[in-house]
């Protein structure tokens, strides 16, 4: 092997995937980082998010204090204590882990089955194509939550039933980006060159127009976590998300529902909180997007046959 | 032409029937419904007969066969905790989902619009950018949280509308509010895209060169062509609007099919769900067929 | 000079207003147009003839930002920043003919529509008086039965009926000037001739001043009154008619003639109205000379 092919053809490949690779890195080292975040605010707040302690209830946060609206908070409670006395503040960062963690592992399955069947379907057209397609379809006939309602119904609400509900209904729209990416990448001078030299459809999938379409998946990604997110708070604000004791801020929501004539306040953190994370993650893919049409122009067409190199 | 129609129509019809599979399916997967309908105090031996009579013994397909020539007619099974025929119950809620879904695309459409012409008086400019960072707040909101902060706002400290049930019109105001700032965003951001990509259309030039001001530019030809794809999201939203919000009518206790879902759901009422599903899914499909029949027809070119 | 001109510029420069250095399309062009003249504008791909065209009647893309000394249209001053005096002119005194693309027709237009167009805009009068209009226009533009095609859609139409749709869109006003942008670019040396004498016919009609900016020096020899050479968005050279393939003096004009093949080239092909393809197309300049000779 040519030594001086090899080491340009390694480089090569860096450079090339280096961009979304960084992204694609700092978010997964950012959601671990968040979840221990989560973590470490439960611990900080010195408080158990389970424990009821039936005399503090419903305690306001401590700025009703400051405000002069009150004379029970206290600093042992930042945000107050819900309808069964659990420190609301710990139960805020326990919430948020919870729903983190559901959202990673299910838009990590999304993610797997929709590029895998778009990919396909993408690839090779045809008869598999239509199929797949009929499949979406039937998929988008019916809306994600009813979908998990019927599911809630026949499979129960554990944790882990919830993550891979939510992963196997939100495929679609990675199946339909995916799906065209690779129609079109197909289509490129580069794939016929790879086909030439002999190189197998798992390997022109993977090595050859994988790196191309990265930057358009993560956006996708980004989309479908915000997705996630907003589809687990309905589903436990209607109660067949994530079941208590453990919290969620969908589910702090309908919690906090029975009280809303007399504690509004206990509505508006928990909502405010998911609207926070949506919005950031929104923000985030819509940077994606823009620096990901901007260098489009550069890399879109550009896919250099990988088994030209390394021979 | 015809043939596009006909075919379009057979693709949903076929959705439709593997819906209806996999909801069939899902009934037989749960406990056996005989159990259920034979009630808490019955032996085996009632079981078993509820069985037969049920036609439970025959094979999947016949039993599939017969469920759906059953539905086809109309008839969708027993609740199991009304006892009553769920098409009844269905019909029963439908007209105030149809009436909820149609506010509030009243209000989404209204809204978008209202938004579309603020930003497109001067694109990429402050107002445009202001309007789109709304409604990308907008888009990030849980609606059910804006139902509630509604309800805060609305019920709770002003006293101007009731926080939840049916009833007269007054029920359906912050229901509609919520679900109607929910379709916004979607609209309006593919209006602005469409907008967008027609101003930099060569037609435009042309079209000054023959005398048309900036704003007779907008309206005689930079809007037409900008609807054309906005129209068949509409209509794709309007059918999800019918298809019904379970969210919305949960929160607020509007009896429509979407609480009826959920109050399935909690009695573990399958027969009520599985018509439900169906009824979505029929919604779903039919406008998405109007969808493309749409975008055909209203263009031009695509018109043979 | 100027008093008689339809049309009398001075100065008139166009810069790209990038980020980047501001480059120049146009370095301080002077044109006039007298009263009833076809006036042809040469020069190569890039030489900044489009611009030219379309900073005439302002409407030029946003990110190009002309200016000029004077710009006198029609016995009355314009500010290339007073967007309502331009409206006011455009499509009724000054109109443009532009290069044929189907990008350049509203899709969702009719044929009619887009022809009677400059006229409603400004007009108030009845259908009938609209349609009759818009049937004279096309057929004086050379479509042989008007009626056929006034209620269909321009993806409907072939590229030489859409052509001649461009022209009558552009005269049912009977302007004063008529700018034509590349209009035989895209066609075949016999339509490319019958174009230029389209042209002809209706200046003489309409009285018009025509405006044609072309690269084809053939048919820029045979028809214009004056020919302007442009260069790198410079204005070079001034020839009277027939004097461009004739005695070029300058020395740029000079070497674009001398990339044409020789007279006759391929013409023999296209006695019998053959439709035919560019016979010949230099490499460097891609000046065209695709119009038949007298003796071809």
């Amino acid at each position: 092997m040519n030594q001086i092919g090899s080491i340009s053809g390694s480089k090569l490949r860096l450079s090339q995937t280096s961009g979304e690779m960084k992204v694609a890195t700092g978010l997964a080292i950012l959601w671990i980082l968040a979840i221990a975040i989560m973590a470490l605010g439960v611990i900080a707040t010195g408080s158990n998010p389970f424990e009821q302690v039936l005399g503090s209830r419903r305690i306001p946060p401590i700025w009703f204090e400051w405000l002069g609206l009150s004379n029970v908070s206290d600093t042992s409670h930042l945000f107050g204590t819900d309808k069964l006395g659990r420190d609301y503040l710990a139960r805020i960062f326990l919430g948020g882990g919870v729903s983190l963690l559901i959202c990673f592992s299910a838009v990590g399955i999304a993610a797997m089955i929709g590029t895998t069947l778009g990919a396909i379907a993408g690839y090779f057209g045809g008869r598999v194509d239509a199929c797949l397609l009929f499949f979406l379809s039937v998929r988008l006939s019916v809306p994600a939550i009813l979908i998990a309602l019927v599911s809630a119904v026949l499979f129960g609400s554990s944790l882990i039933m919830i993550i891979v509900i939510l992963g196997a209904l939100l495929w679609d729209r990675f199946f339909v980006v995916v799906r065209s990416l690779v129609r079109t990448q197909s289509k490129l001078g580069y794939v016929d060159a790879a086909k030439e030299a002999g190189a197998s459809t798992a390997w022109i999938i993977a090595r050859e127009i994988g790196p191309n379409i990265r930057g358009p998946l993560l956006v996708i990604v980004t989309v479908e976590m915000a997705h996630v997110l907003l589809l687990e708070a309905s589903l436990s604000f209607l109660g067949l998300g994530v079941q208590p004791p453990l919290p969620s801020w969908g589910l702090m929501l309908s919690e906090a529902k029975e009280d809303i004539f007399f504690n509004g306040w206990m509505i508006i953190i928990p909502g405010l909180f998911i609207f926070a994370l949506v919005f950031s993650i929104n923000i985030i893919s819509e940077l994606l997007r823009i620096s990901i049409t901007r260098s489009q122009g550069r890399r879109g067409q550009v896919g250099m046959t990988n088994t030209e190199i390394t021979r | 032409m015809i043939v596009f129609v006909l075919r379009r129509i057979l693709l949903g019809i076929l959705v439709l029937v593997t819906v209806s599979a996999l909801v069939f399916l899902a009934g037989q997967a749960v406990a056996d419904p005989a159990v259920g309908a034979a009630g808490d105090a019955a032996t085996a031996k009632d079981i078993e007969a509820r069985r037969v009579s049920l036609g439970l013994d025959q094979p999947q397909l016949v039993q599939y066969l017969n469920w759906a020539t059953g539905t086809l007619s109309g008839s969708l099974g027993t609740s199991y905790r009304f006892d009553k025929p769920v098409a009844a119950l269905m019909m029963d809620r439908l007209p105030i989902t149809l009436s909820l879904g149609t506010l509030a695309m009243a209000i989404s459409v209204s809204l978008a619009t209202i938004l579309l012409f603020i930003s497109a008086r001067r694109p990429e400019g402050a107002m445009d950018n202001f309007v789109v960072s709304v409604a990308s707040i907008a888009q990030s909101v849980p609606t059910f949280w804006l139902g509630l902060l509604l309800i805060l706002g609305f019920s709770v400290n002003l006293n101007w509308l009731p926080s939840s049930g049916s009833g007269s019109w007054q029920y359906f105001v912050l229901p509609s509010i919520a679900l109607g700032i929910y379709g916004t965003p979607e609209m309006y951001r593919v209006g602005r895209a469409s907008v967008l990509d027609q101003t930099h259309a060569l037609y435009v030039r042309a079209a000054r060169a023959r005398g048309n001001t900036h704003g007779q530019t907008f309206r005689r030809h930079v809007l037409p062509n900008s609807l054309l794809p906005v129209i068949p999201l509409v209509a794709v939203q309007f059918g999800a609007f019918l298809g019904g919000s379970i969210v919305v009518e949960t929160l607020f206790s509007l009896r429509g099919t979407g609480f009826l879902a959920w109050e399935a759901v909690m009695t573990s009422d399958l027969p009520v769900l599985q018509g439900v599903v169906l009824l979505v899914a029929t919604f779903y499909t039919a406008f998405n067929i109007l969808a493309d029949l749409l975008s055909k027809f209203l263009d031009p070119r695509e018109t043979p | 000079m100027s008093a008689e001109s339809l049309l009398s510029v001075r100065e008139l420069s166009v810069h790209v207003s990038s980020s980047s250095q501001a480059r120049a399309l146009l370095k301080n062009v002077s044109i006039d147009i007298p009263v009833n003249r076809t006036i042809c504008l040469v020069g190569e791909s890039g030489s900044g003839k489009t611009t030219l065209g379309l900073a005439l009647m302002n409407i030029l893309p946003e990110s190009l930002r002309p200016s000029a000394a004077r710009m006198h249209i029609c016995g009355r001053d314009f500010e290339f920043s007073d967007g309502d005096q331009w409206d006011k002119v455009r499509g009724s005194q000054i109109s443009m003919i532009f290069q044929n693309t189907l990008d350049i027709f509203d899709p969702l237009q009719t044929i009619g529509g887009h022809v009677g167009e400059p006229y409603e805009l400004r007009h108030k009068g009845s259908r009938a008086e609209l349609s009759k209009l818009v049937l004279d226009a096309l057929s004086i533009s050379g479509i042989p039965n008007p009626k056929e095609i006034v209620d269909l859609y321009p993806h409907q139409l072939s590229g030489g009926q859409r052509q001649r749709v461009l022209i009558a869109s552009a005269i049912i006003n009977e302007p004063a000037i008529v700018i034509a942008d590349e209009p035989t670019s895209a066609l075949d040396p016999v339509n490319s001739l019958l174009f230029f004498e389209a042209m002809s016919r209706i200046r003489e009609r309409l009285s018009s001043s025509l405006l044609i900016i072309t690269h084809d020096l053939r048919c820029a020899d045979r028809f214009a009154d004056e020919t302007n050479i442009i260069k790198g968005g410079e204005l070079v050279d001034r020839v009277g008619a027939h004097q461009l393939l004739a005695a070029p003096n300058h020395p740029y004009t000079r070497s674009l003639v001398s990339y044409l093949p020789a007279p006759g080239y391929g013409s023999r092909h296209f006695l019998k109205g053959e439709s035919h393809r560019a016979a010949s197309n230099s490499e460097e300049t891609h000046v065209y000379a695709d119009c038949l000779q007298d003796d071809g």
